[in-house]
């Protein structure tokens, strides 16, 4: 029996790196190299990537997208666009996101990384970097965001909860790149909540369960209300059974409990070295039921 | 001596330009003249057979200069007490075929570079026959027919008793027993320990560029593994990015590994371990398990103590007999408790090897003890802080293990002072609140040695030379790992030289040129090596004296020096200037011609203690079970502050690290396998997360220090598990054993406490 050692860490490689001026560009060159290209924005994925790791990219063909002006965040009437390689602090910076209505996603832009790796990171490389703990998708997910995708035949429209296929695995073709995100508007008093739970004592660190909630009332009870999990599965999903267990229900202390309970049952972690499945599925009832609450609050305040 | 001028302030570091700049040189930056780049090849498996090894295509590929294989380069085991006689000595180094955890080196290949290099490691087949493997101590201990080395698992065994510990059981009114298991540390430091380069040249003649906290010692280990006389082997430490009691010896499969291959080419070679190697090759703490029986009376006297121990050695020995000495010495002379009894047993398993880091045993002793002091104080309604003023031993006692006087313990200061910071009193009687977080305090204490001086050969010298033009050169061996301690000798020969500081060089640390030191350890540089450097800078300026008080026509004593003035001290206006002096002694005077040199070798008179009070403030979360340290009040006696900043910072920093070993940190091993070994998945803190630490310095002049000083460098880490375990049950009622301290181990006792 004979068997090759450790193997040693060198930096990655790359066969070759693009930068496109334009989207046609960008697509032409995806087309050209299919799975073997791999878009780049902020880098903060890719690049501390180590050989040999799950999705490292070796040999692939680097296609940078910083340089063709998607970075934008602006108003359009059906809702706000934020481009694929805007980053998280300049999203974060944009005035209507501190409003009520999408504290979710401020508050999931302030959980991402550290101030410095916002300043690289882009929405657009967490999105597709498709991690089952990508902070940013689930805002998204409770605020019904749709995505905006480029190709060889044009732009096609993802709504977000179809975009996650698997773990680290997205719905863009080899030929396609994501454009940009519309977020429809919400109404004034819409409670929304993100929550996360790291390992202790840290201020920064990936997930363990992260949660978004989103409600609407009329009069005491809830109308729409939406629960996204994530670190809980294999992409971040939406807990419909227990969205339904709400909706057209008072939001009292016990139908949010159940609900909460619900929502967890839904989810199907892993044990890993950072936490054993058990002790996320006992947190995820926990995350839920105080987001949920911060929800209702900030809907009657 | 006047009051001081240099020692005591808060001098800015002497290499602070160099590394803040980047001009400092660590051992990677390090290229020399048709250099060659060398790989380890790692053992897959936990513990295996090397049957074969197939080097023919490797060596055949071009630029592929050198293999070496663990057939012929020895291993290098144990640690520097074995160098004592030319027989033990023989048991450091073993040569064989077998590979004892998953990353063992086998082999090693040198090339013209990186990528030829890796090409040739693919090309190496190794035949193993894959031996059975031990993971569990516990299991390794009672295993007969699995031995991971031929005298069996049993690396030690040690024993010793003083008192009656049945007779200390009897006068006790209440006893308990727990059993404590602390996890396997790593050191983390900034730089990954292994990094050298070595050169071999045809006069048969060696360097090596290492980043070692013990350069002599390593040069000492290489010319017994490479069969060479000492005088031809030379190691030089450049910059060091952290050590931790990481680079306390030579590195596993690193400096000889590297020599060897740099004889059998006759051409420089580096060879660089990566962090993921650093992570699993590299030694660790011990991991221990800690059975501890504790008896007092109801007054909060404790009459015995009864500590079993097993430590995880992993797959060689280095430090164990160290560590385990360790945790008898600090456990047995910390508390004056009568009676005593303490057994350690240090086992090899298939894990990959343990060695020092900061505290040695002490802090998986202490967060043991201490944890059991509380246990005692809150079942009989003492205050912790009181339990522990009535029996510590102070100073006056006798030492029970080193059998040496306690000549200073400033304890009850740094109980007093950091329970007034930390506002003990009116902390420790608030209710931990309603809401499902829950606030506490606890706190701890520690004792640590310092030095080694006659436990282990600890010599230390330094060698002072004073220039035509004034300045001075200090020439030391003290390895500094980036404490500071090259910053504090020179404060100590400034001060004793009457020498401007700017004006003093501290020499590399270069064997070649610095007389023997043994190295950075046990917290030992300020102290061993202060009382060296001041010792031969006495010298220097006894002679420098002797000069001048021809030149001025007054008796030596009657003078003086200050800023580089040798001066009457009844008529300051007699002078003259230290330069002056010493151009006209060196060149000048044609029928003088003599330079002023100081010199000390020898070891220090004693092994003092240091001691330190932390109380840690905590949050912690009864849903989901997370602790927040929000606080850490860190109070030490140091003997003296020579540099209060660099105190500070060694404070500052132990806090830290204590905090990870409390909470976030260890290496977790499956099957062999260690499955963290990243900075993602080894949590370490990051600035972010560290709470406020308030370092406060307490003052007891050691009488055997240089000014007073002592330790520190690893006593600020000791004792902060220990504090924080202790606050988590001030807050949630729940007292944990087992470290790190998981959030789901604080649900699980909290939910059968309800239950």
């Amino acid at each position: 029996m004979s068997e090759r050692g450790y193997k040693m860490s060198i930096a990655l490689k790359f066969e070759g790196y693009h930068r496109p001026a334009n989207v046609d560009q960008a697509v032409k060159i995806l087309t050209k190299y299919g799975n073997n290209a791999q878009v780049i924005a902020g880098g903060t994925d890719i690049l501390p990537r180590r050989p040999g790791g799950n999705n490292a990219g070796n040999g692939k063909h680097l296609v940078d997208i910083v340089h063709m002006g998607l970075d934008y965040i602006r108003e359009e009437k059906n809702g706000i666009y934020i481009a694929a390689a805007a980053t998280i602090n300049s999203i974060g910076a944009f005035p209507l996101f501190s409003q009520t209505p999408y504290l979710a996603l401020s508050e999931a832009l302030a959980c991402h990384s550290t101030r410095t790796i916002r300043n690289r990171a882009t929405i657009g490389g967490n999105l597709c970097n498709a991690s089952p703990c990508a902070d940013l998708a689930l805002p998204l997910l409770v605020l019904g965001a749709r995505l905006i995708v480029a190709g060889p035949e044009g732009n096609r429209q993802i709504p977000i909860q179809d975009f996650y296929v698997g773990t680290n695995l997205c719905a863009l073709d080899s030929n396609e790149m994501l454009l940009e995100i519309c977020i429809p508007f919400c109404e004034e008093k819409t409670g929304t909540s993100f929550l996360k739970l790291g390992r202790q004592q840290t201020v920064i660190d990936m997930a363990l369960v992260n949660v978004a909630t989103f409600l609407t009332m009329e009069g005491q009870c809830c109308v729409t209300v939406r629960i996204a999990l994530g670190s809980v599965g294999p992409v971040p999903f939406r807990a419909k059974k227990a969205e339904s267990m709400l909706t057209g229900k008072r939001p009292d202390k016990k139908t949010i409990q159940l609900a909460a309970e619900a929502a967890a049952e839904a989810s199907a972690p892993l044990d890993d070295i950072r936490a054993t499945a058990a002790y996320r599925k006992k947190m995820a009832v926990i995350l839920v039921r105080q987001a949920l609450e911060n929800s209702v609050r900030r809907y009657q305040a | 001596m006047d009051k001081l001028e240099v020692v005591g302030k808060p001098i800015k570091r002497i290499d602070g330009i160099d590394k803040v700049t980047g001009a400092a040189k660590y051992a990677t930056d390090i290229t020399l003249d048709n250099m060659l780049y060398a790989k380890l090849l790692r053992s897959p498996h936990a513990h295996a057979k090397v049957t074969h090894i197939d080097t023919a295509a490797a060596e055949n590929l071009p630029g592929v200069k050198a293999v070496a294989t663990i057939l012929e380069v020895p291993k290098v085991l144990q640690y520097w007490y074995f160098l004592r006689t030319g027989k033990k000595e023989k048991q450091i180094y073993l040569r064989d075929n077998i590979v004892r955890f998953v990353g063992d080196p086998v082999l090693a290949v040198a090339a013209k570079d990186e990528e030829t290099v890796s090409k040739a490691l693919s090309l190496i087949t190794v035949t193993y026959e894959k031996l059975p493997d031990l993971q569990d101590p516990v299991v390794a201990l009672e295993e007969e027919s699995i031995k991971i080395h031929s005298k069996g698992n049993v690396a030690m065994k040690a024993e010793k008793e003083f008192g009656d510990i049945q007779e200390g059981f009897n006068r006790a009114d209440v006893i308990i027993e727990n059993t404590y298991h602390t996890s396997k540390q790593k050191h983390a430091s900034l730089e990954p320990i292994g990094s050298c380069v070595a050169h071999y040249q045809p006069d048969k003649r060696l360097t090596v560029f290492s980043s070692t906290q013990l350069p002599h010692w390593s040069r000492h280990y290489l010319a017994g593994a490479l069969e060479m006389p000492l005088n031809k082997v030379r190691v030089i430490k450049p910059y060091t990015g952290g050590a931790f009691g990481g680079r306390c010896g030579l590195i596993h499969g690193l400096e000889v590994m590297c020599s060897w291959l740099s004889r059998k080419a006759l051409r420089p070679v580096r060879l660089s371990f990566s962090r993921e190697e650093d992570f699993i090759a590299t030694e660790s703490r011990h991991p221990m398990i800690i059975k501890m029986k504790t008896g007092a009376t109801k007054e909060g006297i404790i009459t015995a103590n009864d500590v079993k121990i097993i430590a995880d050695v992993g797959g060689y020995g280095t430090h164990y007999i160290g560590v385990i000495a360790d945790c008898l010495s600090t456990g047995g002379a910390l508390y004056k408790i009568p009676n005593y009894r303490f057994y350690g047993t240090a086992v090899y398993t298939n894990k990959s090897l343990c060695g020092a880091l900061r505290g040695y045993g002490n802090p998986q002793m202490n967060f043991a003890q201490e944890s059991q002091v509380d246990i005692i104080a809150e079942k009989l309604g003492v205050d912790p802080l009181k339990i522990r003023l009535k029996n510590y031993r102070p100073k006056g006692d006798m030492d029970p293990v080193l059998r040496e006087k306690i000549q200073s313990n400033g304890l009850p200061e740094c109980l007093e002072k950091g329970a007034a910071e930390a506002d003990w009193d009116a902390k420790r009687c608030q209710l931990p609140g309603i809401t499902v977080i829950k606030r506490g305090i606890g706190l701890s204490i520690m004792l640590h040695g310092t030095g080694a001086a006659g436990a282990l050969p600890d010599p230390a010298s330094a060698t002072i030379m004073i220039n035509a033009d004034g300045s001075v050169n200090l020439l030391t061996a003290a390895a500094d790992e980036g404490q500071g301690n090259r910053t504090v000798l020179a404060q100590v020969a400034s001060e004793v030289l009457g020498i401007d500081i700017e004006k003093i060089t501290v020499s590399d640390t270069d064997t070649a040129v610095t007389p023997l030191d043994c190295g950075t350890h046990g917290s030992r540089q300020a102290y061993s090596g202060g009382l060296a450097v001041k010792a031969a800078a006495t010298e220097a300026r006894n002679k420098m004296l002797f000069f001048a008080a021809k030149s001025l026509g007054v008796k030596q004593q009657k003078l003086g020096i200050k800023k580089g003035r040798i001066y009457e001290l009844s008529d300051p206006e007699n002078n003259i200037l230290i330069h002056e002096l010493m151009r006209q002694n060196q060149i000048g005077d044609m029928s003088l011609c003599e330079q002023v040199i100081g010199s000390f070798s020898g070891i220090a008179s004693a092994m003092p203690g240091y001691y330190g009070a932390i109380f840690a403030e905590v949050e912690v979360n009864t849903e989901t079970g997370e602790v927040r340290v929000t606080k850490l009040t860190s109070a030490f006696d140091v003997g003296r502050a020579l540099n209060p900043d660099l105190v500070e910072g060694q404070i500052t920093g132990g806090g830290a690290m204590g905090i990870g070993f409390a909470l976030t940190e260890g290496l977790i091993v499956k099957d062999g396998h260690i499955l963290n070994g990243n900075l993602t998945d080894y949590r370490l803190l990051r600035a972010c997360d560290v709470p406020e630490i308030v370092p406060i310095i307490v003052e007891s002049n050691e009488p055997t220090g240089p000014f007073g000083a002592k330790g520190i460098g690893e006593g600020a880490m000791v004792n902060v598990a220990s504090a924080i375990a202790n606050a988590i049950c001030h807050a949630s009622g729940v007292r944990l054993t087992d470290l790190c301290m998981t959030p789901e181990n604080i649900l699980q006792k909290l939910e059968e406490k309800t239950a």
